[in-house]
């Protein structure tokens, strides 16, 4: 379930920019989905590998070359399902609990 | 100061700490176990070791150029244990592990930290909870006798349990409770290694070149370590062997030297009539009296010979056992070793010294050549004399003519010699030379006008003692007493079968002379067919001899030990 809905967020922060594995922490993290960032590499090299994202490499000043993530057409159109079975889901819950 | 390493994490260099080191390199480990199983493992790795590697460069700086043990606390705190990680396909197994959190497994491994060979022994006492050594010992000990099957199944052993590299191992090696990051851990790497080896055969044409290449090094490191490990092991093996021989040497040199220090059992023993033994320590006695010296030297001949010894053995004991380093062993040891050596040459010298000048105390007799009589000669057959010249109860150092007694508090006694001359005059004349040695001139005419001999001369009669006598208080300064008896030309000479004790064999053959009548002619003394008259004033002597001489005992007896005291005396410079 959980693991779900971190591919979810994942996916709907990299939809926004072109993000870096940091950034992506920093969000998580504010939003205290994840504790530690070694929960999010294995996350990420999952969906690249499903063709949902892929990545550039960039230079970095102040250590190795970063990946930057970026969304692809199929992850594009999988967050639309995402997306819309998110709401189904949330509908759901919320009509089943009563705050509908 | 500490010890820092050079590390290359994503192609970034950095100094760090060895105990740092040691935190990053577990927890590497750990992950890439944790990944093992994973598809995409090596990438999320090299993502991780990437991460790793930017944190560590933003934790350095200008003034901090050495990664700490507490960077690499925060980066771990940060990226998170395996265990943390969470959110994996094996999230309902971790569960289920979770569950068996409180459980502790105990494997059995070896134990690459404490060991001599393979590290069985150390597994084993980490298994038990027991010291090594005793499996150690028990090793050895068995492998004694039989050679063999111990060694066999050591072996065995070694080929069969496998090391504890990680720490979760480690963990188990001692029956900690393991964690249930530990626990996947264990079970990861093993799985992991499998499908390792798995992958390097099925997916060998599809990797890039670059893993490719880093896959045949490590193929060649582990060829490389494989290698290592025999020829350590064949160090290992040629260096305790090594130490069982320094062992077995130490132990018999130093059995060797305290007998030789303290004699076995008393200080004079005698192995065979051939063989008569003398301890140092009744040497000692002899030179020093019963005196601090005598302490202070055998104390200090103890430490100068007994030290060297004593490292030998421990020097065996360390290699057999594998102990590296024993503090302050080498350093007391050195130091008692040259209060040895001091004591050795400020006493060596001493006896040097006590024995560097020569003293002379002569007595001289003189009487009237007898009237158409021989002049007769004997040697005393006193009892007490009797029962010390056995064979068996006296010592003698080749021609030091010295004799000590097994007797406990017995006086030592000399051999007189007697010399046979030409005299210038009518009167026969017996010169006694007492000789000693001493520290000066004076004292050893003193030492040797001490020298109690007794002998008893008329006009026909002369009677020897076998034996001169060095006073009770009197230490051995290798006291001598000579007779030179002078005879004038045509007197005759008729000497007991018992004079073989006295004459000097240098000058005259004792068992050809003894018991036969000479005169002196211008040439010397010459056999005679004088048959004297029968006297009644001769002495009554005892016809019956414990100790007839043969021919071979003219090499009168040496000791084989007695000619390396020799040796020993003569190393510190004084001539015997």
């Amino acid at each position: 379930m959980r693991k779900g809905v971190l591919e979810y967020c994942i996916l709907s922060i990299i939809n926004e920019k072109e993000v870096y594995a940091s950034d992506i922490i920093q969000k998580l993290k504010e939003a205290k989905l994840i504790v530690v960032e070694g929960t999010l590499y294995p996350l990420l090299t999952r969906l690249k590998n499903d063709v949902l994202l892929s990545y550039r490499w960039e230079e970095s000043k102040s250590g190795p070359p970063r990946k930057y993530y970026e969304i692809t057409e199929s992850g594009i159109n999988f967050l639309k399902d995402l997306d819309r079975g998110w709401n189904e889901l949330v509908e759901a819950v919320n009509k089943i609990a009563g705050k509908g | 100061m500490k010890k820092t390493f050079t590390v290359n994490i994503r192609g970034i260099v950095f100094h760090i700490d060895e105990d740092a080191y040691e935190v990053l390199n577990d927890y590497l480990q750990s992950i890439k176990q944790y990944f093992a199983k994973t598809e995409g493992g090596d990438e999320i790795i090299s993502d991780i070791e990437t991460r790793i590697a930017e944190m560590l460069r933003e934790s350095i700086g200008d003034e901090k150029q050495v990664i700490t043990l507490d960077d690499i606390g925060k980066v771990i705190e940060v990226i998170g244990q395996p265990s943390e990680f969470g959110g994996e396909p094996e999230d309902e197994t971790a569960w289920q592990q979770k569950s068996e959190k409180s459980k502790t497994i105990k494997r059995l491994y070896r134990d690459p930290d404490r060991s001599i060979l393979g590290g069985v022994c150390g597994g084993l006492g980490a298994y038990f909870h027991t010291d090594p050594v005793w499996f150690r010992l028990a090793f050895v000990i068995f492998s004694l006798p039989g050679l063999g099957t111990p060694l066999l199944i050591y072996v065995i052993l070694w080929i069969v349990i496998p090391e504890a590299r990680t720490v979760a191992e480690k963990l188990q090696m001692k029956g900690e409770k393991v964690n249930i990051s530990n626990i996947e851990k264990s079970i990861r790497e093993e799985i992991g290694n499998l499908k390792n080896k798995f992958n390097d055969f099925t997916k060998g044409a599809k990797q890039t070149y670059k893993k490719k290449s880093a896959a045949h090094r490590s193929d060649f490191r582990n060829v490389g370590n494989a290698l290592t490990k025999v020829l350590e092991l064949f160090v290992k093996v040629i260096l305790i062997f090594t130490g069982i021989i320094l062992f077995i040497v130490g132990i018999s040199l130093i059995g060797a030297f305290l007998i030789a220090i303290f004699g076995w059992g008393e200080q004079i023993f005698i192995l065979d009539s051939e063989l008569i033994y003398v301890s140092l320590s009744a040497m000692s006695e002899l030179i020093f009296g019963n005196t601090g010296s005598n302490v202070f030297f055998k104390t200090g001949l103890i430490l100068f010979v007994g030290i060297p010894l004593f490292l030998l053995l421990l020097g065996g004991i360390k290699l057999i056992f594998g102990i590296e380093k024993t503090k302050y062993i080498g350093i007391t040891a050195l130091n008692l070793w040259l209060i040895g050596l001091i004591l050795t040459v400020f006493y060596g010298f001493k006896i040097t010294k006590s024995f560097s000048h020569n003293g002379i105390y002569k007595e001289s007799v003189s009487v009237e050549m007898p009237y158409n009589s021989p002049l007769y000669i004997d040697v005393k057959n006193d009892e007490d004399f009797k029962r010390i010249y056995r064979y068996e109860d006296y010592f003698e150092i080749d021609d030091m003519n010295m004799i000590i007694t097994t007797e406990e508090n017995d006086p030592f006694y000399g051999i007189p010699q007697l010399e046979i001359e030409k005299s210038g005059n009518d009167q026969i004349e017996l010169e006694i030379y007492y000789r000693s040695k001493g520290k000066n001139r004076r004292v050893a005419s003193e030492r040797a006008k001490n020298t109690i001999y007794n002998y008893s001369v008329n006009d026909t009669l002369m009677v020897f003692d076998p034996f001169f006598k060095i006073p009770d208080n009197e230490v051995w300064r290798k006291q001598q007493v000579d007779l030179v008896l002078k005879i004038p030309e045509g007197c005759y000479l008729q000497l007991s079968e018992n004079m073989y004790k006295i004459l000097d064999n240098r000058q005259h053959s004792p068992s050809r002379f003894s018991g036969e009548t000479w005169q002196m002619t211008k040439t010397g003394l010459k056999k005679s067919e004088f048959v004297p008259s029968e006297r009644e004033d001769k002495i009554e002597t005892e016809k019956e001899h414990d100790f007839v001489p043969d021919e071979e005992s003219d090499n009168k007896p040496v000791s084989v030990i007695g000619f390396l005291y020799i040796g020993f005396l003569e190393i510190f410079g004084f001539r015997i």
